[in-house]
């Protein structure tokens, strides 16, 4: 579904993805790992329109959405949630919501508002708030929300589980992975958080300095000294016990 | 070659009262657009070097022609003191303004200076010695030791003389500590932080010879053109040394020179008729620099000089 | 008492009006338009011709006012768009420093610096209410600008267009990320502003006399009412607007020696040590 093939991106001089190729296909998760200063955010910023290539092509089942301004890639079904979650502080959550469906008609949009409030019940208890009063984890939930409400093909996630207790990423991961499955969304999860990524994508990348090292299934790479090492902690808990 | 052209230009510039002495009133004029240059290049020095802004910059040239002006006129004070006095007072302003815009920064500066800037010349016009709304007139002309320059041909070296002390001062301040701490916080206030430059200090400093250049250039003002009126000195004439400013080139030492003779040959040669149009086509030429030539007329004189010293290489 | 207070609320809807245009283009594009006071002189003059050809009065205005969106759209497509590509927030703040000469040489141009006189919308003796004596004119200014302001504020909240805008103050990142069109954003709120303008300046013109130079002050005296009202907040410029005002005619009547510089101090004061002022969010240091 979602096509990058030979991705290069550069900040001036400096080129800051080498040559990337990632596939996501319907109601797959694709987790993107690495480090700071990898290239994660830069690759998605591409995709949703922020940056534009240098070379290489993007495509969404063969339209070409590479080099496209952003409210074009969203038109396509390509959603951006930002990393730090970018929600309006001072608008109500339900400001937040409608912003997420600009392009939609009223129905499409009463319709995804009503899925969106079904899938998070807290934003429906907080419609009327400002979204600034939302702890983390239901801040994180209204920007999934927000970026639910575009109509979706492909969500990219830009670190999801950043500053939020494990339990509520775990829930917000289980919502994912949930929409992934039963919707046909493609999920592209760039995380630091190495562990649950894995454990909840179908597959995953490995990104280095700007350039894929790995990349296979996510039992594999979970399995993977080097990945162990690097972004696992070192240790494969379970097998010690 | 390069070395001499200064000097030569010197030469040449010494001439020219000489040459125009048929054609006083041109002589007037490039009085005019001297003291202006005087002025912006104080306004260079705040804005193009130090990074700062500000819209009320016409006010210190009214505190320095006021006081110089009130001192000779009234309290019969030699015109060499007066000028002094009408400089320091000026400082002494800009100080007292820079304490205050050192914790604002870009649009809330802006704003700040040009509601001081309104405030000094609201005072300045209410204190009953400087003749209110009538303004100040007859105010001798300048004499030093002795000799009163009456005439613009004789103003002119006077002027001159000033112009040049500026360029110099701007000169040797772009490249002292001050001047290279005040272009590194300019270009990164939070770089220069980590390296130890403290910001204050420095922008203090822009802010006093900012009003110290704008306070010599009232004085001359007032004592050439013998009449002050507050009216003159608002956010109009702020507004068009600023332009003059970044026409002829923010940051560079020559720039004023080139955007003030430019202003004010343009508004004569308009002609009364055709008044209005000098602020339109100064808008527009303004604009154009904006967006085309961001270091403005300056940038023209480097492109041809470069370009001819490539030339001679290639020769 | 409550004479001076509503004439005090009838400038000051006159500030509000200018601040709020000015505080809608700074929060969501970050530019302080300086030509905000001299685009509404140009209108009136505009105004000003067309009354004396003998168009009606409401005819005028709501020419004035289409004139006024139709530049702002324009500035913003062929102008600003185009410099903010290559310049500082600072370079396009000396872009409508370059609006206000032109606009300030046009005016002169056409109509002559001489001082003209306006004609008010309403002729007739001002009422008698409670007490206070209230001038015709300034009945009809405060009735429009509370009609404005409250069809504005009806867009800003209620309108995908209004909610958009409001969230480019926010969170530009964000809102592109949405693929909320930022440029038609832009062209809509500088339309406005200027539409505001040219309301303000209509409203204001009879008065004062109509001359190149008449909207500085009141432009300044708006800039004044953003800085109180919180430069990010339109609510801010409304009601910093009619404080001041209020403000500024009490001052007048019981301190008459410093009515010119009230002002002027106030705003100093305020940025040293309000930034926020009454309503804003952000720190007033970041450029």
């Amino acid at each position: 579904m979602l096509n990058i093939e030979d991705l290069h991106v550069s900040y001036g001089p400096i080129e800051a993805l080498h040559g990337i190729s990632i596939e996501v296909e319907t109601s797959e998760i694709v987790s993107v790992l690495g480090s700071n200063g990898a290239g994660k955010t830069t690759l998605l910023k591409t995709i949703s329109g922020i940056l534009n290539p240098t070379r290489g092509v993007i495509t969404l089942d063969g339209v070409v959405i590479g080099g496209m301004e952003p409210s074009t890639v969203v038109r396509h079904g390509v959603v951006h949630v930002p990393e730090g979650r970018h929600i309006f502080p001072n608008l109500t959550v339900q400001d937040n919501l409608i912003l997420g469906g600009y392009f939609g008609t009223a129905a499409q949009n009463s319709e995804n508002m009503a899925f969106v409030l079904q899938t998070f019940p807290v934003l429906r208890e907080r419609l009327r708030q400002r979204a600034g009063m939302l702890s983390g984890g239901e801040q994180q939930m209204l920007a999934l929300g927000r970026g639910l409400m575009g109509n979706p093909r492909v969500l990219l996630l830009d670190e999801p589980s950043l500053g939020l207790a494990p339990i509520v990423t775990s829930e917000i991961f289980a919502i994912v992975r949930r929409l992934a499955k039963e919707h046909g969304f493609g999920v592209l999860l760039v995380e630091q958080n190495a562990r649950k990524a894995l454990d909840i994508s179908d597959r995953g990348y490995v990104l280095v300095n700007g350039s894929i090292e790995l990349s296979g299934a996510s039992g594999e790479l979970r399995e993977n000294p080097e990945v162990q090492k690097l972004y696992l902690g070192g240790r494969n808990v379970d097998a010690r016990l | 070659m390069k070395k001499y052209a200064p000097f030569l230009a010197l030469a040449l510039a010494l001439l020219i009262p000489v040459a125009l002495r048929q054609k006083p009133s041109l002589v007037y004029y490039l009085n005019l657009s001297m003291i202006y240059a005087i002025s912006a290049q104080g306004l260079n020095l705040l804005m193009g070097i130090g990074g700062q802004i500000s819209l009320g910059h016409a006010a210190f040239m009214a505190i320095g022609g006021y006081t110089s002006a009130v001192l000779v006129t009234v309290l019969h004070v030699p015109f060499g003191i007066a000028l002094l006095a009408g400089v320091a007072l000026s400082c002494l302003f800009g100080l007292v303004i820079g304490f205050p815009a050192l914790r604002l920064q870009g649009f809330y500066l802006a704003i700040a200076t040009l509601a001081l800037g309104n405030v000094v010349t609201d005072i300045i016009k209410r204190l009953s010695i400087t003749g209110g709304d009538y303004g100040l007139r007859n105010i001798p002309a300048p004499s030093l030791f002795g000799f009163t320059f009456a005439s613009s041909l004789s103003q002119f070296y006077l002027i001159l003389a000033g112009l040049l002390l500026t360029i110099l001062v701007t000169r040797n301040f772009i490249r002292s500590k001050s001047g290279m701490a005040l272009q590194a916080m300019r270009d990164s206030e939070t770089g220069a932080l980590a390296v130890g430059i403290n910001a204050s200090h420095y922008k203090l400093l822009a802010f006093v010879l900012a009003s110290a250049f704008a306070g010599l250039a009232g004085v001359l003002y007032a004592h050439s053109v013998s009449y002050l009126n507050t009216g003159n000195f608002g956010l109009d004439l702020s507004i068009n040394l600023l332009a003059i400013t970044i026409i002829g080139g923010m940051g560079t030492v020559w720039g004023v020179v080139l955007g003030s003779l430019l202003w004010v040959f343009v508004r004569n040669l308009m002609g009364t008729s055709l008044e209005m149009l000098t602020g339109v086509l100064f808008g527009v030429i303004l604009l154009l620099v904006v967006l085309f030539l961001p270091r403005g007329l300056s940038e023209i004189g480097y492109r041809i000089s470069g370009r001819l010293r490539s030339n001679r290489q290639r020769g | 008492m409550w004479t001076l207070v509503f004439r005090g609320l009838a400038t000051g809807s006159i500030y509000s009006l200018t601040a709020m245009g000015i505080v809608l283009v700074l929060s969501t594009t970050n530019v302080m338009n300086f030509a905000q006071g001299d685009m509404g002189m140009f209108l009136a003059f505009i105004a000003f011709a067309l009354l004396m050809r003998h168009v009606s009065y409401p005819i005028a205005i709501v020419a004035v006012v289409a004139v006024g969106l139709l530049l702002g759209a324009l500035l913003e497509r062929g102008l600003m768009a185009k410099v903010r590509k290559t310049t500082s927030h600072l370079g396009m703040l000396i872009v409508t420093l370059a609006l206000t000469m032109i606009l300030e040489g046009l005016a002169g141009y056409f109509f002559g610096t001489t001082p003209l006189l306006f004609p008010p919308a309403l002729q007739g003796d001002p009422l008698h209410v409670f007490g206070a004596i209230l001038d015709r004119q300034d009945l009809l200014s405060l009735a429009v600008a509370g009609v404005v302001v409250f069809i504005l504020f009806l867009v800003l909240y209620r309108t995908k267009i209004g909610i958009a805008s409001r969230s480019l103050a926010e969170d530009e990142y964000a809102a592109k990320l949405l693929g909320i069109p930022v440029r038609s954003i832009y062209i809509f709120i500088w339309a406005t502003s200027f539409g505001l303008a040219g309301l303000a300046g209509v409203m204001v013109a009879p008065k004062l006399s109509l001359e190149p130079g008449f909207m500085i002050v009141i432009q300044l005296k708006a800039f004044i009412a953003a800085v109180l009202g919180g430069m990010n907040s339109v609510v801010g410029a409304v009601v910093g607007g009619l404080l001041l005002g209020v403000m500024e005619n009490l001052v007048a009547y019981y301190v008459p020696q410093i009515k010119d510089s009230f002002s002027l101090i106030l705003v100093v004061i305020v940025l040293l040590f309000l930034p926020e002022g009454l309503f804003g969010r952000r720190a007033a240091r970041r450029a």
